[in-house]
């Protein structure tokens, strides 16, 4: 008898190895299954994605955006561009501009960037005087939903890109 | 001392294998849905902005403006092309004319933001509806995204270009309505 209980004493570290591997997996587990939790709070791509998207097309697509007019998408006025880089520009009229454009609401807070840019991201016409550089900075923590158009500019018979940035 | 420094060994062996082996597990599971090719949700927010640009460009480039008698710049294109596939960024035939200009845009608005696109005509025929590559660029892949585009060709635009009207012909003899293409756009990321 007690020589069965001497041979039994080196199997203790099979025991060990099932407990240590139990206790590790189910502390991975555990840790995937939290962060996996929390993660749909922590982020809001989606919907800043969508808003970026919603945006755009009030812009591209409508007589109250850049569009010379509804039945003319894509193809923007240098008026209204003027216009619209004035408004995000000032800060009392970015704020009514945001109130405008559904960004600015008792429950919604978010900051919106627009630009004109030649399709090599550079700035149209120059960077020195840009025509449509406007609204807030993102800070780089700031997880923003970003969308491109393609737009043609009718006066200076251009092709150009339009970038509106969304954030919260 | 000897017999008590033998079971550590042991134990500590064990413990550092299973740590070892269910890291690897774990480091292949999180792995696993992380390659470029599964679908997620920003996969499919890809293809919604590649749609939104194909969409875009061709509605820039099949633009009038109101009260002009000019041709958009799509259909000039498609008026003075040959009909001959040209394949990547290479340049158009005949060389420097609407066609060239239309596909150096493409290539400008597409392919320099890391766009591949294939874009392909597609035209009436007695025996039923043909096609034919304009600008190609490969075999697109499964998560390619397509949008098109109609265009009414009359008599007047196909005048010049007998190129063409050996290969687009011209459904409707009687009237000066020519023929009806689809300009069809396929658009993925590599």
């Amino acid at each position: 008898m007690v020589k069965l209980i001497v041979d039994d004493k080196a199997q203790v570290s099979l025991d060990y190895v099932i407990a240590v591997s139990i206790f590790i997996l189910s502390f991975f587990f555990l840790l995937s299954v939290i962060s996996n939790l929390f993660l749909p709070f922590q982020f809001n791509s989606d919907e800043t994605k969508s808003i970026a998207d919603r945006i755009s097309t009030i812009l591209v697509e409508t007589n109250n955006g850049i569009a010379i007019s509804d039945s003319s998408p894509n193809i923007v006025e240098e008026q209204k561009i003027m216009q619209l880089n004035d408004d995000l520009n000032d800060n009392v009229t970015y704020e009514i501009k945001r109130a405008q454009l559904g960004l600015l609401t008792s429950t919604l807070n978010y900051n919106i960037n627009v630009s004109l840019r030649y399709f090599n991201n550079t700035p149209y016409p120059s960077s020195i005087n840009p025509l449509l550089l406007a609204g807030a900075i993102p800070d780089e923590s700031s997880n923003l939903g970003k969308t491109v158009r393609i737009v043609y500019l009718s006066q200076d018979s251009k092709k150009l890109i339009l970038i509106v940035k969304v954030w919260l | 001392m000897i017999r008590n420094e033998k079971a550590q060994l042991y134990t500590i062996e064990a413990i550092a294998c299973a740590l070892l082996l269910v890291l690897v597990v774990i480091f292949v599971i999180k792995a696993a849905p992380m390659t470029p090719n599964s679908s997620s949700s920003s996969h499919q927010q890809i293809e919604v902005q590649l749609t939104s640009q194909g969409y875009d460009l061709l509605t820039v480039l099949d633009y009038v403006p109101e009260g002009s008698t000019d041709l958009s710049q799509l259909k000039q294109a498609i008026a003075s092309w040959n009909g001959m596939e040209f394949s990547g960024q290479a340049a158009v035939s005949p060389y420097g004319g609407p066609t060239n200009v239309t596909a150096n845009d493409f290539k400008e608005a597409l392919g320099d933001a890391g766009i591949v696109y294939n874009l392909e005509v597609f035209f009436n025929t007695s025996a039923g509806i043909s096609s034919r590559p304009m600008l190609w660029n490969g075999k697109p892949s499964d998560n390619a995204v397509i949008v098109s585009k109609s265009i009414v060709l009359n008599d007047e635009d196909m005048a010049i270009n007998t190129d063409l009207k050996s290969i687009i012909p011209d459904i409707d003899l009687g009237t000066k309505f020519y023929n009806i293409v689809e300009v069809k756009l396929t658009l993925w990321r590599m």
